[in-house]
């Protein structure tokens, strides 16, 4: 029997990552443009979709039709205040409209063949995300020579909730995947580590290990116990809107102020020269990484042969980004303080992301910790391979070396569980970064004279006043004697199991009368839904497998074309027949697939054979 | 210059050989061009950089060059069009000259931000005019290019 392959996949919000466990360590699949990391992007265009670095081109050409971002959108409802708040600031410049409470993108195709005319489609964040995970199960699938790859694990951010996870794995389910587990993405990220880790200090027990993920867009810190028998998240925190984007846009900022001041020219109403000016700065943070000093000129910036020479230095850098900075550090701070620790308790320091190259960051945090932070891993491509030695662990596969390290992780519950109370108040019963499994009881009376029913409204979420938080359920228990307000009693126990299903029991005092309720969340797609889902990307499927079949016979037949003529301007004579002839030939058929770019592969192959024709009237052996 | 391994580009200039799982016997692939001596006279500062610096820019020219015809016979359209004062074009006409003219701009702009990332050291005069006068190029074409868009918005609001 062949060995079953499972992948890791770290779908992240700006990139996405796939690695597979190999030759006893993980290893970071190449996608198809040699790229070791994805852009989570998906273009509609004219004739195909597009997935990955191919979309990632047609951003700026139709920043419509484009979709990125979308893991911000995953699992949260339509009037979720972070989505309102996303779309107002053209976070997303396409269009997102409300489906029955829910966000969904709305595209605009144009239709090449059936019916030339417009027609608009709709896809749920699930649905794209899918088209994602498709495009990485493919490239696993090429990289492992064609072997089916369906089971994965899937990272997620340590601060989503159920919903959001459940919405993770049904886009899995949609793109043919089946997740053995969702992990938390700096669970994974000291698995990685941790693996590393582990051999080269053998015998020390109870590491505390703090993950600083600051990535393009957001920002994470984790506390993590590494102990001799698995790892256990103790707190996380963060901030969603926190990022490399940030620094760029400070550095943009300071070079306007140095142009208005030096030049007195205001060009924020030129996107171009903004433009211009925010792809220099991307390139001069990247240098400042390893230089102390650069210097850009843009020639012509200002018109009239006039250019625009700039010098930034790493002090400068580091002056123009220090509220930035801070923020990274004030909230690793508060984040310390929720795992009721002391700095000096954290062994380790473990790097994610692309912004954590940044040398003050570094300087930053050991000027806190009084250590550096361990460099010794990609921090692009750390999460995924966490995610490809787990995944190697579930399904048994692999050396001796993982069996001995291998690692049973005690999750946390990423955000507080309770009930509203009287005055609108969130009384928490279950509060945050609590390790799962767990049970908790408390007893709840009525507050009304003559009240023979209560309703519970369950909520997750970190704020005083219930509404504000996120509404998960809602069950109510009757059957009370009527009796004065305070005399009836309930008792509700909150139960979370092993892999993070919440249930809750309801027991009537008066009656000793159960109720239970599994969340179940009106947010996830249906178990219908999903299925429709898995049909359209079928369809898409389809039409993508037909589009590139016909491309294929097309640059068959160019390729052929192409041959031909070069054998007949290279090898034969000047005057003779047969040059001119297949010289025609071959140019007749460029012109018509030039002009003919989107035919049937058959038609395609049709003109092939055509040209072989003539090719063997000529009695050439090409 | 890339270096490659196992297939892949290695872009992380700061990464461990560690972390990118370079073994000892592991195969790495330098691939660039290869520089000749003539060309190296043909630069001010004789130094092989400039070479490479060149055919950077030579390449980005190449790439926007054949939209010079492009732009020139979307020109003699807009001026047929003004000399007949007649009858505009129809719909699907309109979105291609559109669509056309969003792909020259976005190409361009691509070239010209690429333009931007060579990065030319003041004693490379050679590589330096060279790059002042594709970013002229560009920069005029990308000009006559919105003039053109403006021209293509007001056909449309005529239908």
């Amino acid at each position: 029997m062949a060995k079953e392959n499972a992948i890791g996949i770290d779908l992240g919000t700006t990139y996405s990552c796939v690695a597979v466990w190999e030759n006893g360590r993980a290893e970071v699949i190449i996608n198809s443009v040699g790229g070791r990391t994805t852009p989570s992007c998906v273009a509609f265009t004219k004739t195909e979709r597009l997935i990955g670095n191919a979309a990632a081109v047609e951003l700026a050409r139709h920043p419509k039709s484009t979709i990125h971002n979308i893991k911000r959108m995953m699992g949260r409802a339509y009037n979720d205040p972070l989505v309102q708040e996303n779309k107002e600031n053209g976070m997303w410049p396409f269009m997102v409209v409300n489906k029955n409470g829910s966000p969904v993108v709305r595209v605009t195709m144009e239709q090449q063949h059936q019916q030339q005319q417009q027609q608009q489609q709709e896809f749920s964040p699930e649905e794209i995300s899918a088209m994602i995970l498709g495009y990485l199960k493919t490239t696993a699938e090429e990289y492992l020579q064609q072997r089916p790859v369906e089971n994965c694990v899937i990272t997620v951010p340590a601060y989503f909730n159920h919903v959001q996870r459940t919405a993770t794995t049904d886009a899995a389910i949609i793109a043919g995947l089946h997740v053995l587990e969702t992990l938390n993405e700096p669970t994974a990220a000291a698995l990685a580590y941790g693996v590393d880790y582990q051999h080269r200090n053998k015998g020390k027990t109870n590491n505390h290990v703090l993950i600083f993920d600051f990535g393009g867009g957001t920002f994470d810190v984790s506390v993590l116990k590494i102990g001799p028998d698995g790892i256990a998240v103790q707190a996380t925190g963060g901030d969603s809107k926190l990022g490399g984007e940030d620094i760029n846009q400070n550095m943009v900022a300071h070079f306007m102020q140095q142009i208005q001041h030096h030049h007195d020219v205001d060009i924020s109403s030129n996107p171009k020269s903004v433009q211009r000016l925010r792809d220099a700065c991307e390139r001069v943070k990247r240098t400042l990484s390893s230089a102390m000093q650069t210097n850009f000129d843009l020639i012509n910036f200002f018109g009239n042969d006039k250019d625009l020479t700039m010098e930034l230095t790493r002090a400068t850098f580091d002056y123009i980004n220090k509220s930035t900075f801070e923020k990274t550090l004030s909230i690793t701070k508060s984040t310390l303080l929720d795992a009721a620790m002391d700095k000096s308790e954290i062994n380790d320091i473990l790097l994610v992301g692309g912004s954590s190259r940044i040398p003050k960051i570094r300087q930053l945090i050991q000027d806190y910790f009084g250590k550096a932070p361990n460099q010794s891993v990609n921090p692009d491509e750390v999460v995924a391979c966490g995610a490809a030695i787990q995944a190697s662990i579930l399904i048994n596969i692999g050396d001796p070396i993982d069996l001995e390290t291998r690692l049973v992780l005690h999750e946390v519950t990423p955000l507080s569980l309770g009930v509203r109370i009287i005055g609108d108040a969130m009384c928490t019963q279950i509060k945050r970064n609590t390790p799962i499994p767990t049970k908790t009881t408390q007893r709840y009376r009525t507050t009304s004279d003559n009240q023979v029913s209560i309703q519970f409204d369950i909520y997750q979420g970190e704020r005083e006043q219930a509404s504000e938080n996120t509404l998960v359920g809602s069950v109510t228990l009757d059957g009370f004697h009527p009796s004065r307000r305070g005399r009836s009693m309930a008792d509700v126990t909150f139960e979370i199991n092993a892999s993070g299903l919440l249930t809750i029991q309801l027991k009537n005092l008066d009656t000793q009368t159960t109720n239970e309720i599994a969340i179940n969340n009106t947010q996830n797609l249906s178990k219908k839904q999903v299925k429709t889902m898995i049909e359209t990307a079928a369809i898409f499927k389809a039409r993508d497998d037909l589009f590139r079949k016909n491309r294929d016979a097309r640059f068959a037949l160019e390729a052929y074309a192409y041959k031909v003529r070069d054998f007949a301007m290279d090898e034969l004579m000047e005057t003779s027949t047969s040059k001119q002839g297949l010289i025609r030939a071959t140019t007749k058929v460029m012109d018509w697939v030039q002009s003919h770019p989107n035919e049937a592969k058959a038609e395609y192959e049709g003109r092939k054979r055509n040209l072989e024709q003539v090719v063997k009237t000529y009695h050439i052996n090409i | 210059m890339k270096l490659q391994y196992n297939g892949g580009n290695l872009k992380d200039d700061q990464a461990t050989l560690e972390s990118l799982g370079i073994l000892p016997y592991s195969v790495i692939v330098v691939s660039g061009d290869q520089v000749l001596n003539e060309q190296v006279q043909q630069t001010a500062s004789g130094n092989e950089e400039e070479v490479g610096c060149l055919s950077r820019i030579r390449k980005i020219m190449a790439e926007s060059q054949p939209l010079l015809s492009r732009v020139s016979y979307l020109e003699q359209q807009q001026q047929q069009q003004q000399q007949q004062q007649g009858d505009g074009m129809d719909a699907a006409q309109q979105q291609a000259t559109k669509d056309e003219l969003l792909y020259i701009s976005e190409v361009l702009m691509r070239a010209l931000l690429a333009l931007d990332g060579v990065e030319c050291p003041s004693s490379f005069t050679t590589a330096r005019q060279e790059r002042r006068q594709t970013v002229h190029f560009c920069q005029d074409l990308l000009d006559r290019v919105d003039g053109l868009k403006s021209w293509a918005q007001q056909q449309q609001q005529k239908l």
